[in-house]
């Protein structure tokens, strides 16, 4: 089909079908002579670290980008050059920020494979394989949530689909109607592994089918073709009918970073049949040949973009490199106290479980912020496996209290595009278990993506789930884990005792702009406590003193609290006085309060349901050490499950779990070394 | 400073003893507590223990076994590490006796003794260094060592593997630093003189009842409002339990005998101290007569003996008599306790909280208020049985109270 009528379809002047055709040349010529640019600055050694560009693949993200509007939203990998320039990304701010300079896109934090620019809809680029696809899928839910029309797109390599993120965000969005384009470019190789060798069935395109949206195969060399299934692709979103595959068949035509070896796995003569082939030749030749544009005009766009490209380069190499005091901020949103007005908490008290506590937070909160949504196995009508959504569904529908299918990484990477574009999703895990089967989607992305938009992307997001050893839930289902995710830097974890802290810091997690790992101890759900009616929230990071004491100090988390409380009271009988510290939240640690307590006592163990090895214990010795090496009057002593799986049968399940008995006689010991 | 070694007086007439033996070798490394000399008295022979720290010093003249030494006698010198510091151990003696001459003062022994724990200055490791001790010493500890101005290398710890932990060097300061306000007040050191002194030298036994002290509290609670009224003072529970004391030992002059001098003397009145304790220890003045006279007069005269004790203006003589005396712990969590039966005495009562307890009455378990009460009692005076029937005459009073306010 001529250009002239795949662009016709709504510009009818010969006028616009120039300008248009100009756009598409123009865009694709700055993205070449930028990547051209970047690959000789890499050489001289401008550029630190990989280096991918997206030479001969250009009018994929030129024939994409024409048909989306600034405040679509574009999901890119660590190829992702092309789709930065082509979402608008100002080429100054790429090559500053490949050049590490403090004016690039992501102020120095990311580098080529971390290109964020939210102003134009440019996301963000990913160094992980597959993520950029779950997240396109969430900012299609967010828009579809606030009704807003528009839609993502997700750019990705042929690698990207034996993935797992494929599967399941493409099931997703498939299920949920969710305006979203997914673009593969298959370029015929995943770094060396070639695509007929890495999928048993070589058609990316007739996956769609799989997942109940259209799959197109198209020419990606030929940007017309890209062009015109992107437009019907985003008039298919725009419409309400949900997302689309493409497949665009392409090659790269540059090793696959810059510097590498390129002809162990494919032929200089493959090579150069593809270079014959080059799209931005392709395009120019078609320009001509169908009178749309005269050569002087190609060629003062030409000397426009060199010059551009240039300017660009002298702007980056004149920039300056990050202050190194700058290396760790963003990494929060901000402090992480809530309002003072919200702090204390004025309501009556009455007595409820720890599960109504969390439910009445969220119900709270769910009406005050309709940009809240639940997502989770059986979290609808169902209400939650551990009721933690009971009622909300009949309330508020679908969209805000969705049922997902068993895809955690799925719907957490979802959870992840969501926030990203402006919804405040809940992640119910029912057992937090089931968290590592997203760990790479919260670690990887949700914890770091403030800091690599240096800042410009919050993160709201709370997954919840219940840790806990208890009635032989075996293995699976008893985990605790929460050092490993304070680990991160990113991350709250939350993991309150009380029902009364349940709720005060469920509703601080739901106003923070940082994400949440809340954790509820499945053997707490039930437990009762009073529970101040309406609006409080408990500041992260502010420990509570359960029980002054003076000779030794016991910090204790979640279901260790209790034992501990029982504990401390069998021993004020033989005169030893234990103060009790329950930090309630991991991450941030307050350390300070503990500090204070042990300048008072001088002897400290730690009571943990988590493991042993690496974990708060040694973190909250290592910092006593730090900050109160003085105070101490005697070793710090850890208690903890024993380091296994969590065994089934009960006599072995209650041989791994401390008790009440092993604390006394720890803290016996301790007040004796 | 060094600190002297003196022959103690071991009861209450003791003016002389019999010296036996030293159990630690002159330049032995002394910690408070340890045995230093065994001592007879008429009665046995004992093992003296230290109350100080430091590296003993037996002079030419100390007593040989069997000598005849005089209450109060110097028999050897304790000496701190600053005067061992202040050696120079590489140095050669000039004399080389290595004893303390009679001017007290310390010459250098040809090899300086060095205790286990105690580490030549010359050769003094830094704070921190591996070398210092054996023993480890907690951060706590030594910042509170220095806080203290203690050479940690006096202390000996009791933490695990022999740890020096902060109350070993609490300990430490208390016994070795007198002058050292933080934590010694010389009311403390009467206290932890008269206490050791009693409870090593007098062979206490215990005996044990618990009252129900529902009528005595609706008794009290009865008279009180119109005593305070009428004269402004509070009528307590350790007022009638002094009553009761006093009008037993009245029933019991057995329980009025105290040993004293080796021998056994019967006091003529029915005192009975109170102990009343303060911010830095306790005192223990004596009511007098309590059995007579209104409960009001009772009350008064414990009211104004524990305002001077608190207020530090007791004369000695309030202090004097009394075989027996009470310690009452109602206002604290104590259920039970027991006693050291204070110097000269024979007998203390202890009393715990009143609190509503199972108890039984008329073959029913019921809840009344009880009190629980020990009677630390001195056996060279007294035995079980009459100490029992002592103890029994004030659980009767207490159970009937209206015999307390009849009085004798
Ligand atoms: C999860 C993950 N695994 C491995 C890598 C290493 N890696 C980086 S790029 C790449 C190949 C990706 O191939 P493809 O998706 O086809 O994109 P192309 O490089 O061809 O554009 C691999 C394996 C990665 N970044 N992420």
């Amino acid at each position: 089909m001529p250009a002239k009528e795949i662009i016709d379809v709504e510009t009818k002047s010969a006028k616009s079908l120039a300008h248009e055709a100009r756009r598409l040349y123009r865009q694709m010529l700055l993205i070449r002579y930028c990547e051209e640019r970047l690959a000789a600055a890499h050489k001289k050694g401008l550029v630190h670290g990989a280096c991918h560009t997206y030479v001969g693949q250009e009018a994929i993200a030129a024939g994409v980008c024409a048909n989306l509007s600034r405040t679509d939203m574009v999901f890119s990998t660590h190829r992702g050059h092309g789709h930065a320039l082509a979402k608008g990304m100002e080429p100054r701010q790429l090559f500053a920020e490949l050049y590490g300079r403090e004016t690039g896109c992501s102020r120095g934090r990311g580098g080529s494979m971390h290109l964020f620019a939210p102003e134009v809809g440019m996301m963000g680029t990913s160094g992980i394989v597959g993520p950029c696809i779950l997240q396109a899928a969430g900012a299609g839910y967010s828009f579809q949530l606030l009704k807003q029309n528009n839609l993502a797109v997700a750019f990705f390599g042929d690698g990207a689909v034996n993935n797992g993120a494929f599967h399941e965000g493409l099931n997703l969005a498939g299920i949920w109607k969710l305006p979203v384009i997914f673009v593969c470019e298959n370029n015929n190789y995943a770094t060396e592994v070639p695509f007929d060798y890495a999928a048993a069935n070589p058609s990316v395109a007739a996956r769609g089918a799989v997942y109940g949206m259209p799959g197109i195969e198209v020419d990606g060399n030929d940007v017309m073709a890209v062009f015109s299934a992107a437009k019907r692709a985003a008039s298919r979103a725009r419409d309400g009918d949900g997302p689309t595959l493409i497949e665009c068949k392409t090659y790269r035509t540059r090793p696959h970073s810059e510097g590498m070896a390129d002809f162990g796995y494919r032929t200089r003569e493959e090579v150069e049949e593809w270079k014959k082939r080059c799209p931005i030749q392709i395009f120019r030749s078609r320009i001509l040949a169908e009178d749309l544009l005269e050569e002087s005009e190609l060629e003062s766009v030409e000397k426009e973009i060199s010059e551009m490209v240039e300017l660009a380069h002298q702007y980056a190499e004149q920039s300056p490199f990050p202050a190194r005091e700058t290396a760790a901020i963003h990494v929060y949103a901000g402090p992480a106290d809530p309002p003072a007005a919200l702090k204390e908490a004025i309501g009556k008290e009455r007595v409820m479980t720890y599960m109504k506590a969390t439910l009445e937070a969220l119900t709270e909160e769910f009406a005050k912020n309709e940009r809240i949504f639940v997502l989770g196995e059986g979290v609808g009508k169902r209400g939650g496996n551990f009721a933690t959504t009971t009622g909300l569904f009949e309330k508020y529908g679908p969209e805000r209290v969705r049922d997902t299918p068993i895809c955690e990484r799925g719907f957490v990477g979802l959870a992840c595009g969501a926030a990203m574009s402006g919804t405040r999703p809940v992640v119910d895990f029912m057992f937090a278990d089931f968290v590592l089967d997203a760990a790479g989607e919260i670690m990887n992305q949700i914890a770091k993506m403030q800091y690599m938009s240096s800042g410009r992307l919050k993160m709201p997001i709370l997954l919840r789930g219940c840790i806990g050893i208890g009635h032989s839930a075996a293995t699976h289902h008893s985990g605790s884990y929460y050092s490993t995710y304070a680990h991160f830097p990113g991350l709250r974890v939350v993991v309150p005792s009380t029902a009364a802290d349940a709720k005060g810091l469920f509703k601080t997690a739901l106003r923070s702009n940082d994400p949440v790992l809340f954790l509820e101890h499945r053997e707490l759900l039930t437990s009762k406590g009073p529970v101040p009616e309406g609006d409080y929230m408990i500041e992260f990071g502010r420990a509570k003193i359960v029980r002054p004491g003076e000779h030794v100090t016991v910090v204790a988390l979640a279901m260790m609290v209790s034992k501990t409380l029982k504990a401390a009271e069998l021993l004020e009988r033989e005169g030893i006085s234990v103060e009790l510290i329950d930090p309630r939240t991991v991450a941030p640690l307050d350390v300070e309060t503990i500090r204070q307590s042990v300048a008072k006592t001088g002897r400290l163990l730690i009571v943990d349901e988590d493991f042993q090895p690496f974990g708060l214990g040694a973190e909250i010795t290592a910092r006593i050490s730090d900050v109160g090496f003085d105070y101490l009057d005697a070793p710090i002593r850890r208690l903890n499950t024993v380091h296994s799986p969590t065994p089934y049968s009960p006599s072995l399940e209650d041989a791994v779990v401390p008790h009440a008995e092993q604390i006394v006689i720890a803290i016996r010991e301790l007040v004796k070394a | 400073m060094a600190i002297e070694i003196k022959i103690p007086r071991l009861g209450w007439s003791m003016e002389e003893g019999t010296f036996q033996s030293w159990l630690k070798k002159d330049g032995d490394s002394i910690k408070p507590g340890d045995p230093l000399f065994t001592l007879e008295s008429e009665k046995a022979a004992q093992d003296i223990e230290s109350t100080d720290a430091g590296v003993l010093r037996i002079p030419d003249d100390s007593p040989k076994p069997g000598e005849v030494v005089k209450v109060g006698h110097v028999i050897g010198l304790l000496s701190s590490a600053d005067e061992i510091a202040g050696e120079n151990p590489k140095a050669k003696p000039t004399n080389g006796d290595g004893n303390i001459h009679h001017d007290g003062t310390v010459k250098p022994t040809v090899t300086p003794p060095v205790p286990d724990n105690l580490v030549p200055l010359g050769q003094a490791p830094e704070l921190n260094s591996v070398a210092e001790s054996a023993a480890a010493v907690s951060p706590r500890a030594r910042r509170k060592a220095v806080e203290l101005g203690l050479d940690i290398r006096h202390v000996r710890g009791t933490g695990v593997g022999g740890r020096i932990t902060e109350a070993d060097i609490l300990k430490a300061a208390s016994t070795t630093q007198p002058s050292t306000p933080h934590n010694f007040t010389s009311m403390r050191r009467a206290i932890a003189k008269s206490t050791a002194l009693s409870f090593s030298s007098t062979p206490h036994f215990y005996l044990r009842s618990e009252v129900n002290a529902l009528a005595l509290i609706e008794m009290r609670e009865d008279l009180l409002p119109e005593m305070e009224k009428l004269q402004g003072i509070r009528l307590t529970l350790t007022d009638l339990i002094l009553r009761a004391q006093g009008m037993a030992l009245n029933d019991f002059p057995n329980a009025r005998r105290i040993w004293a001098k080796e021998e056994i003397i019967e006091l003529p009145a029915n005192d009975v101290g109170i102990v009343v304790a303060l911010p830095e220890g306790l005192m223990i003045p004596v009511v007098r007569s309590p059995e007579a006279g209104d409960l009001l007069a009772v009350a008064k005269q414990r009211s104004s003996l524990a305002a001077a004790a608190r207020a530090g203006g007791l004369k000695l003589d309030a202090l004097q008599g009394g075989a027996t005396s009470l310690s009452n712990l109602g206002n604290s969590p104590a259920d039970d306790f027991a006693a050291v039966i204070s110097p000269g005495q024979s007998s203390m009562l202890a009393v715990g909280r009143a609190m509503p307890r199972p108890f039984v009455v008329d073959h029913k378990v019921c809840v009344r208020p009880t009190m629980k009460l020990c009677l630390s009692v001195d056996h060279r005076v007294m035995d079980g049985g009459p100490a029992a029937e002592f103890l029994g005459r004030i659980v009767h009073y207490l159970e009937h109270p209206v015999l307390l306010v009849k009085g004798r």
